[in-house]
């Protein structure tokens, strides 16, 4: 996200000294509400990544490493992309941060560090300023330890931008004067759907936060979604696509780190061998791959978008009458040096459903596991519905306390 | 006298040659605004390739493309998307170009021309236009001896792109071509069509066929801005192209006439959907004036979820986008939720008479009145 007059490397070398020249649209609304801008956070390169280890400056560790080096005997990881943000909120460093969420890059940090993340429907804030990654994938999030300051954020934040085409007019409540009403309305609006099958890591975690559900007066339902084979694959393809399109504008020439070479397909090469990380490259090659044929083109991405729109109909169907869908957020408790190593597409499994189909969703905070890692579940609702999103936030750490890392 | 005009032909070593000639021709169109940018002739963050800004459609100053679809003789549009065509080159600032690919400005057009015989006869001969695309222009790359610069002013400008079906067969037929289409955009104020001033020029495709013997790949003369010097170019690569079985991209000098190898054509570009500008209607008043339909992915959900008569969307907006959407998703996929999307819009009181089904081999297709069943 761009900052007038601050660095906007997107932690990475390609952009090394590169300056905002202006302020991103949410960041100039939020400082428009009161807000302070108190710092720039690490994230993984460009927003890729699911472990926040693919950061040109380094690592990120969760703000519960400490409490966790005793259990576990090693140092977890924050999560990507926005695990800089997240670690800092749950700190206490700051009471909210922005971040980007193409595939669970705010709520999967927020489940890890035991905070809220909040990835609004797409198109519901603008993009403006924000240096993109997967363009029909991207939204700005939010992070923060209460969901009151999330609503506060939220309410400043959101609404449509003549500078940005896909913002939608949709009208933007106060959410915090609504926040503890609404839970009545959201109660009364329909069954939350429960995903049957998960897993198996959480069992203890998800029986009691699907009881805090239950204690909050919802009527649970389970579900199957037939789709959930198809998710992941068509994340894959357009991701990287799109990652691939948006990405092609680093070339060492205008702005960023720059080389001089005899010829331009030479400087290209030079810059984008050395200034990429592997996992950036990774996302660029399949993205080229698929592009590369016709045949690649029809089979790979028209067949990915046609599913997406698929799956996109089929959710709304299932959630026409009901509140939300709540899942697991994560596949594995917590992330560690070596995890962040290696390539583990299937991490996203539960949060691409939400990217995918545009809707909103929240990761709430529930309870710590047996380990003392912090567990959070994923509520995805209809489009336009954060209020209730925010408000049975609310109430789940209510009825479950804050979570709070022992430093 | 009008006559008929069979294809024109080449005879070399006393045997019948032909040339299939299609032309791209991209036109610089009158406005004080480049088009996705928007900015007044300096170049802007956008036009520069800056990470963080988003295009928009800026077509507010634009008169004439309803009568330029009137001149040749198609629809315009009623909704417009945008494709990303990307490739890697210095005067590209983004690394890709928006353009249309499905949902262009125009299509299925032509163009009559009449060529007049030595032996005082006439015959028209139709040049056919499969599409008019929208997209915008790349920066102007300088070398000298000393210096290789970029000057991003160009980039970003809109240009109009005509593309046309192979139905050329002969050089004075391409002139003729381009000459009206330069009169047909002049007269309607869209452009001044100066090709000395880059305001116009054309990509000239063309191979050889000998009828029944063989034939050629295609080649590509690219960025071409003169017209006069086209016969020597072309039959002199016609000569070179008989046994040519490798599609090739070239670039004129102009001084030399001679072709400079630039690359072969394979699959040069890739496509991806310009995500950042959705669905945009486009009126068919007189002035082009843009609304974007900002849930234009997410209209489904609009529907789905009992919104319509808050955004007040008109009804007829929403049949084109379904019907758009149909063409463009098959019908097997959404046949069965445009059904419940009918039953909500009823029960909100719009009047769905209208709106019929049809099934048929390629399954549900859309119809507007019930008198056509």
């Amino acid at each position: 996200m761009l900052l007038k007059g601050a660095g906007a490397e997107a932690s990475s070398l390609v952009l090394n000294n590169f300056v905002g020249g202006f302020d991103a649209e949410v960041v100039w609304r939020a400082k428009r509400a009161g807000a302070a801008v108190l710092y720039k956070a690490n994230m993984d390169e460009f927003g890729v990544g699911y472990a926040s280890s693919a950061c040109a400056q380094g690592r990120i560790v969760s703000a519960w490493a400490s409490t966790l080096v005793r259990s576990l005997k090693t140092v977890v990881l924050a999560g990507g992309s926005s695990g800089g943000c997240a670690s800092a909120v749950a700190l206490g460093c700051s009471a909210v941060a922005l971040g980007t969420d193409t595939g669970g890059s705010v709520r999967q940090p927020a489940s890890y560090n035991g905070i809220v993340g909040l990835k609004p429907t797409y198109g519901r804030c603008s993009r403006w300023g924000v240096i993109e990654y997967s363009s029909s994938l991207d939204q700005v999030g939010v992070l923060a330890r209460a969901s009151s300051d999330c609503a506060f954020l939220c309410s400043a934040v959101f609404g449509v931008d003549s500078k940005d085409w896909t913002s939608a007019k949709v009208p933007v409540p106060k959410y915090e004067l609504y926040v503890d009403s609404a839970i009545g309305l959201a109660r009364a609006n329909g069954a939350v759907l429960v995903l049957r099958r998960h897993t198996p890591c959480f069992d203890q975690s998800w029986t009691y936060s699907l009881a805090c559900l239950a204690r909050a007066g919802f009527r649970l339902v389970e579900i199957d979604l037939p789709f959930a084979d198809m998710l992941l694959p068509c994340y894959c393809v357009l991701s990287s696509v799109e990652c691939c399109s948006n990405l092609a504008r680093y070339d060492g020439i205008k702005f960023g780190l720059k080389f001089r070479d005899v010829s331009a397909f030479a400087l290209y090469k030079k810059l984008r061998s050395v200034g990429f990380s592997a996992e950036v490259k990774r996302k660029l090659l399949t993205g080229a791959y698929v592009m590369a044929t016709r045949l690649g083109y029809e089979r790979y991405y028209l067949k990915a978008q046609r599913l997406r729109f698929g799956i996109k109909n089929c959710l709304a169907t299932r959630l026409r009458h009901a509140l939300a869908v709540a899942t697991p957020l994560v596949s594995s408790p917590w992330l560690t040096g070596s995890s962040g190593s290696c390539v583990n597409a299937s991490s996203d499994v539960y949060t691409v459903l939400a990217s995918l189909t545009g809707l909103p969703s929240v990761s709430t905070p529930a309870c710590v596991d047996c380990t003392g890692a912090p567990f959070g579940f994923q509520l995805v609702a209809k489009p336009f519905d954060e209020l209730s999103l925010i408000s049975i936030s609310r109430f789940v750490s209510c009825v479950c306390g804050k979570l709070e890392p022992v430093c | 006298m009008l006559v008929a005009s069979p294809r024109a032909y080449l005879l070399c070593d006393n045997a019948p040659i032909e040339l299939i000639i299609g032309l791209e021709s991209h036109v610089q169109f009158g406005s004080l605004h480049k088009l996705f940018s928007g900015s007044a002739g300096a170049a802007c963050a956008l036009d520069v390739g800056m990470p963080g800004v988003l295009p928009s459609v800026n077509l507010f100053d634009v008169v004439g493309f309803s009568a330029l679809a009137s001149a040749l003789d198609c629809k315009l549009a009623s909704w417009l998307s945008f494709t990303r065509k990307g490739y890697f080159c210095v005067d590209l600032a983004s690394g890709y170009q928006i353009t249309q690919q499905q949902n262009p400005l125009m299509s299925w057009g032509r163009i009559e021309i009449h060529m007049f015989n030595i032996n005082r006869t006439v015959c028209v001969r139709t040049a056919h236009i499969r599409s008019v695309n929208l997209e915008h222009d790349a920066g102007c790359v300088f070398a000298s001896t000393s210096l290789k610069a970029v000057d991003f002013k160009r980039s970003g400008v809109g240009l109009l792109e005509f593309v046309s079906l192979p139905c050329f067969d002969s050089i004075s037929f391409v002139k003729l071509y381009l000459l009206k289409l330069k009169l047909v955009l002049s007269s309607l104020g869209l452009s001044s069509c100066a090709m000395a001033d880059a305001r116009m020029r054309f990509d000239f495709n063309f191979s050889m066929n000998a009828p029944l013997a063989s034939y050629s790949a295609r080649t590509e003369l690219k960025n071409l801005n003169s017209v006069s010097s086209l016969d020597g170019v072309v039959l002199a690569e016609a000569l070179g192209l008989r046994r040519n079985r490798i599609a090739f991209t070239k670039a004129v000098n102009f001084k030399t006439l001679a072709t400079l190898f630039l690359r072969r054509k394979q699959r040069e570009y890739s496509r991806v959907s310009e995500s950042n500008v959705p669905l945009v209607r486009i009126s068919s008043s007189g002035q082009a004036s843009v609304q974007a339909l900002s849930l234009g992915f997410g209209l489904c959900w609009v529907c789905a979820f009992g919104l319509v008569s808050s955004f007040a969307l008109n009804f007829s907006d929403l049949l084109s986008y379904w019907e758009l959407v149909f063409s463009n998703f098959g019908f097997k996929l959404l046949g069965g939720v445009f059904k419940r999307e009918l039953a909500q819009l009823h029960s909100l009181n719009y009047d769905c008479k209208a709106i019929a089904f049809r099934s048929s081999n390629k399954g549900l297709a859309l119809v507007r009145n019930t008198s056509s069943f």
